[in-house]
């Protein structure tokens, strides 16, 4: 094989090696002018608890090591979520707790796209009675309700996040 | 004096449609790309010859990068930590040689995709998907999978604008699979979510699932004897040499490092692994799912639809009659379909007997080639059935001493008009021409051809891995069926050209004719029963 051909394939193999390098990086995609708000949102304390006394028919047909007097069933409620900007409503949706069961965390993972700049931030996620269950209102409303209330800047491009601090009991802003 | 031969005309310059040129069975539709793609593979022969085209040892050139990535791959284990992932990368990447790692790294793997795809576009061109290949099929498609797999966990790894994306609609996609309590992408939702655990976790799926990789690399060629792991060493070498060289002039930038609170973001999109990122990001995640699972589907069940419709194979069947238990078809056949076993009706011939595993056999007839006796081959397509063949041929055309006989290989350049213009040239087309017999070229010069050119493929991109290769060693290496030695050796000529080397052919087959001319003319036999002159070799 001639040097030429030699060189001929050298340049070859480097506008091919080129072409694919360029190809493993093709610039895509663009900053956003916008702003957005996330709301990531995971919670346990959705649960009402009722218990009643066994009685002693049922306690008879139970085995002897499961004769335990009280009997009780946790019930997952639904956490309504509503947050509003500037007091006009940007979401409203019912959560419901994970799994067949319903025995999961409530989790909420949505981002809905906003006007850049300040504006006053509302949301609400509280628990919902349903009233074909059989546990009273009350129950429900006993259960811990998140709400917060803040004017935040909405920066170009940049997400300001709420998410709900299990431990605190509370709904925390994120912005960077 | 030679009198000088007449060009070719007409009916002269039609190739003979013989049994043994059964083309091997492919859909229409295969032909037709192929044909289409043939530039390609014309323009890689100009430039690297068909010795060197990179494009026919695609699938072991991926072996070659994969094995670059492993080796850079342990150099940047050394330095990244899982506590700071964009951080060790962009302190790996400050320094001229992590740089040279980590661009070699990202190199390689980007062309192990490339060439896998290369080798999976050439057996899906070639029909080699159906039938006994259908396990390197799927196999190989899952090792495709491991290998993407590895990348993404790769790109994520190094938690930068791309790696971030990749994870987030990886995640998606993995919340719409019913296997996870509580959705994977909320990890990704707030900044604090992504932590040690998560990247060593990912570290960990990216260095195990290479391991993988072996075992099924193992089913992969196991229906293959004799698979190589690396390309030629020139190929080898060049292919890692290039690497580098393009690591040393292009590194790799680093991209900016992932920011979960940005709305979007401008990335340096991979599109070998990360070609799908843009369909993720334009369609809900059960559409992009079902994207991934429509092409799955396709993918895996090539063997079943993408084949002809009215066409088999022609296995390989054995005369247990004549065959002499000499073991050569059962070295020589490319897909381990022949095995040895003991005679069912003893004989004085020889206690064990070839025996040909349908299900394993590709009907290339490289045992037709390989046996001396002539007791094995596809049906129509055995020694015998060539001498036959044959023996039509020179009763038809009565080849003289000035003429060369070209047999051509029917799955490669074939009988291309333009070799047909070299004056004297009689075309005889025969199978794969690994299962071309000596005796047929014996059968040729006795009956007076001047020469026989054998035009094979390129060695490096047989249809059957291996049937230029054993004919070479059969015509002058004398391996077992060889050509007998009162057979003049200078007449014989084997080629191995592309179909898109009709030039360099054509060349190297006039040359030959002029060789031949040198020669003078050669002796020849009337009446030769070259078949009955076939003796059972020797055993031991």
């Amino acid at each position: 094989m001639s040097s030429s051909s030699h060189i001929l394939r050298g340049l070859f193999t480097l506008a091919l090696l080129a072409v694919i390098a360029l190809a493993g990086q093709i610039p895509w995609g663009s900053p956003s002018e916008d702003a957005a708000l996330r709301l990531a949102l995971r919670t346990v304390d959705g649960k009402v608890r009722t218990c009643r006394d066994r009685t002693a028919e049922e306690l008879a047909a139970l085995p002897q090591h499961m004769r335990t007097p009280t009997l009780c069933e946790d019930r997952s409620v639904d956490y309504q979520l509503r947050v509003t900007l500037d007091g006009a409503e940007v979401l409203d949706l019912s959560a419901s707790p994970g799994g067949l069961r319903r025995d999961r965390p409530i989790i909420v993972d949505r981002q809905v796209a906003v006007a850049a700049g300040p504006q006053q931030l509302s949301v609400r996620f509280i628990p919902v009675h349903d009233p074909d269950s059989d546990t009273e209102p009350a129950a429900s409303e006993a259960l811990p309700a998140y709400a917060i209330d803040r004017m935040v800047d909405f920066a170009p491009g940049r997400i300001v996040l709420v998410t709900l601090d299990d431990a605190d009991h509370s709904l925390e802003i994120v912005q960077q | 004096m030679p009198r000088e031969p007449e060009p070719n005309q007409g009916a002269a310059a039609t190739p003979d449609r013989r049994p043994g040129s059964l083309l091997h069975p492919r859909p229409a539709a295969a032909a037709w790309l192929d044909r289409r793609l043939a530039p390609i593979d014309g323009l890689f022969n100009r430039i690297y010859t068909s010795e060197h085209n990179p494009l026919y040892k695609s699938g072991a050139l991926a072996i070659t990068f994969l094995a670059v990535t492993l080796v850079t791959g342990i150099y940047l284990f050394l330095f990244y930590k899982v506590a700071e992932p964009y951080e060790s990368v962009a302190r790996i990447d400050a320094n001229w040689f992590g740089s040279l790692m980590r661009s070699a790294h990202r190199y390689s793997a980007d062309l192990a995709v490339l060439a896998v795809a290369i080798h999976a576009l050439k057996m899906v061109l070639s029909g080699r998907t159906w039938g006994p290949r259908a396990l390197a099929w799927v196999t190989g498609l899952i090792l495709l999978f491991v290998v993407l797999l590895c990348g993404w966990t790769g790109l994520i790894m190094a938690w930068d604008v791309q790696g971030q994306l990749v994870a987030i609609e990886g995640a998606r996609l993995a919340d719409l699979l019913p296997v996870l309590s509580e959705p994977l992408s909320r990890s990704f939702a707030d900044p604090d979510g992504v932590g040690r655990a998560f990247f060593f976790m990912n570290l960990f799926l990216h260095v195990a699932l290479p391991l993988g990789f072996i075992g099924l690399f193992w089913l992969h060629s196991s229906r293959v004897a004799r698979a190589p792991l690396f390309p030629p060493k020139p190929i080898h070498r060049y292919a890692i040499g290039a690497v580098i060289v393009l690591s040393i002039i292009l590194p790799v930038p680093l991209p900016p490092a992932a920011d979960l609170l940005a709305v979007s973001m401008e990335i340096p999109l991979d599109i070998f692994y990360a070609f799908w990122l843009p369909l993720a990001r334009s369609v809900p995640a059960w559409a992009h799912l079902l994207a991934w699972l429509t092409a799955a589907t396709v993918a895996l069940s090539v063997p079943w639809w993408w084949r002809p419709r009215d066409r088999e194979f022609s296995r390989s069947s054995v005369d247990e009659a004549r065959c002499s238990g000499c073991t050569q078809c059962y070295h020589d056949c490319p897909y381990e379909a022949i095995t040895m076993v003991q005679r069912s009706v003893p004989s004085d011939l020889s206690e064990i007997v070839a025996r040909v595993d349908p299900s394993l056999c590709v009907a290339c007839g490289i045992c037709s080639g390989s046996c001396a006796p002539m007791g094995v081959g596809p049906a129509g397509r055995t020694g015998r059935d060539q001498l036959r063949a044959t023996d039509e041929f020179i009763h038809q055309r009565n080849p003289a001493a000035d003429n060369v006989v070209l047999i051509t290989c029917s799955h490669g350049l074939g009988s291309h008009p333009k070799l047909l213009s070299v004056p004297g040239v009689l075309p005889f087309a025969s199978g794969c021409s690994g299962s071309v017999h000596t005796s047929v070229i014996e059968l040729l010069l006795r009956s007076g051809a001047g020469g026989v050119f054998v035009l094979t493929c390129p060695g490096r991109d047989c249809l059957y891995r291996e049937g230029p290769q054993w004919l070479h060693e059969r015509v002058y290496n004398d391996r077992e069926a060889e050509l007998q030695p009162r057979v003049d050796k200078r007449r014989v000529r084997l080629a191995g050209f592309a179909a898109s080397e009709v030039d360099r052919a054509t060349e190297a087959l006039g040359a030959f004719r002029f060789e031949l001319s040198e020669l003078g003319e050669a002796a020849r036999e009337q009446d030769v029963k070259l078949e009955f002159e076939c003796e059972p070799v020797d055993v031991q």
